[in-house]
């Protein structure tokens, strides 16, 4: 090993970040140990996705990272380095969470909204080219993604809803 | 709360990070998925000096991301997740035990991140994933700076949260024996609710689908560990399940699981339904369903 490549291997208290965050780069450095939502929420200033249990079982931090739903929690910022990340500020620019959006709405699927940001992240993974799926399957998609205010059966209503819009089949 | 102070290394190399984990000795934690170990340290329940992320190896050896037919059995690479599992035709095909357990690992987004090994690695005693690779005979490649050793699962798990992986050792991979279609699975899994850490789960792997021959059996969430539960093998060797007396079974279940009690469940309640989930699972298998 060589002494430059050494050097690179020691561990640091504090790094270079660099990612496309909703469509816009961003480069900072980072202390080691933030995580994911933590530096989204106070650093980037993006508090549409919320902390809740901070060990991974509420869903309420979720994000897509290269498309996929992540716990915030759960992930050093420094793990996303270099990634293409996507919270629900950037799902509702970009529009493509419009009919979600608007389903939610129309079947009450949220009221205090602490949950929703979270919900809308795993649910923008879930509907995604989905031909079809059962309640059950939803319900089980989103068994990660707490809610105290609504008891689910709207949720489940409104996805299965955007699923038929979107050409898929939902059985019971 | 949110983790304590810690130094960061990003290792391209697996000789890297075995070098890494060698220099740091106890100090250090290795971050693979980070869905076990970021709880621990949000919580403060451990404050590694240095978090070795070894997502990073993949440049260099992709293999390790991957579910591989080596000829001889299936090998699940260090870092494959538990959504690639999800998806692999190559599981389904040759264990369709661990294509219809990985429903039941956590939700979406864990299992986007989660990884196998790390699950082995951290030997929780509720996951499926130890029990699972008991159940299949599953050998594991541990490396480390020193060189590579091979250890059957049936002895690597040794109590709660502990196996044989010492200090400075990673999982390479593991490799599940393949039974060209001559073994029969019943899994089944009771949780409060959908995701959670099982209450109490078995896995069984015999060589016929009612007379349960030759049986390996192992249970989660109701033992300080995955290991084999032998007195109820013996018992069922042979024998359909059905025919045989509750109240063996339960005799033989006590010889084999020390439950504990916690908030969610009492000892008691956990042996009760340690021999709920046996003859759940012995019944799909019987009947040639899912036992979800």
């Amino acid at each position: 090993m060589t002494a430059q490549s050494q050097k690179a291997l020691e561990p640091v208290s504090e790094l270079a970040f660099e990612a496309i965050i909703n469509g816009e780069r961003i480069s900072c450095r980072i202390p080691a140990r933030l995580n994911l939502v933590d530096f989204l929420r106070e650093e980037v200033g993006l508090t549409g996705s919320h902390v809740g249990c901070e060990h991974g079982v509420c869903g309420a931090c979720t994000v897509l990272v290269n498309g996929q739903s992540v716990r915030g929690c759960l992930m050093l910022a420094a793990q996303a380095d270099g990634a293409n990340i996507e919270t629900v500020e950037g799902l509702h620019q970009s529009g493509r969470i419009a009919d979600l959006q608007d389903a939610f709405l129309r079947h009450n699927a949220l009221q205090c909204g602490y949950c929703t940001p979270g919900m809308l992240a795993t649910l923008t993974e879930l509907v995604e080219g989905k031909k079809s799926l059962s309640r059950d399957k939803i319900r089980a998609a989103i068994s990660g993604n707490y809610c105290r205010c609504t008891g689910y059966q709207s949720i489940v209503d409104a996805v299965a809803e955007v699923i038929e819009a979107r050409g898929g089949k939902v059985t019971s | 709360m949110k983790a304590a102070d810690c130094l960061y290394a990003r290792p391209g190399t697996l000789d890297e990070a075995v070098n890494l984990l060698a220099t740091y000795g106890d100090g250090a934690s290795i971050l693979a998925g980070g869905q076990s170990l970021m709880p621990g340290l949000n919580f403060r329940l451990s404050s590694p000096n240095v978090l070795v992320d070894i997502n990073g190896l993949l440049q260099s050896a992709p293999e390790l991301g991957q579910i591989v037919d080596t000829g001889d059995a299936i090998r699940i690479g260090m870092l494959v997740r538990h959504v690639d599992i999800e998806r692999s035709d190559l599981i389904a095909r040759e264990f369709p035990m661990i294509a219809q357990a990985v429903a039941f690992v956590a939700h979406p987004a864990i299992r986007n991140r989660g990884t196998f090994c790390g699950s082995l690695a951290y030997a929780d005693p509720a996951a499926e994933w130890p029990a699972v690779c008991v159940a299949l005979n599953a050998v594991l490649t541990l490396v480390s700076d020193k060189g590579s050793r091979t250890i059957a699962a049936e002895d690597y798990f040794t109590g709660l949260f502990e196996s044989q992986r010492l200090g400075g050792e990673i999982i390479e991979s593991v490799d599940i024996p393949k039974q060209g279609g001559k073994r029969q699975h019943g899994f089944y899994e009771l949780a409060r609710r959908h995701g959670d850490f099982a209450l109490a789960g078995v896995c069984v792997d015999a060589a016929g689908r009612e007379k349960l021959s030759g049986a390996r059996i192992c249970f989660f969430g109701v033992h300080s560990h995955a290991c084999l539960a032998r007195q109820t093998m013996a018992l069922v060797d042979g024998k359909k399940f059905a025919e045989i007396g509750a109240d063996i079974v339960a005799a033989a279940l006590a010889k084999d699981l020390q439950p504990f009690d916690d908030i969610h469940a009492t000892s008691s309640q956990r042996l009760h339904l340690a021999k709920v989930v046996l003859a759940r699972a012995c019944e799909a298998m019987r009947s040639g369903g899912s036992a979800a």
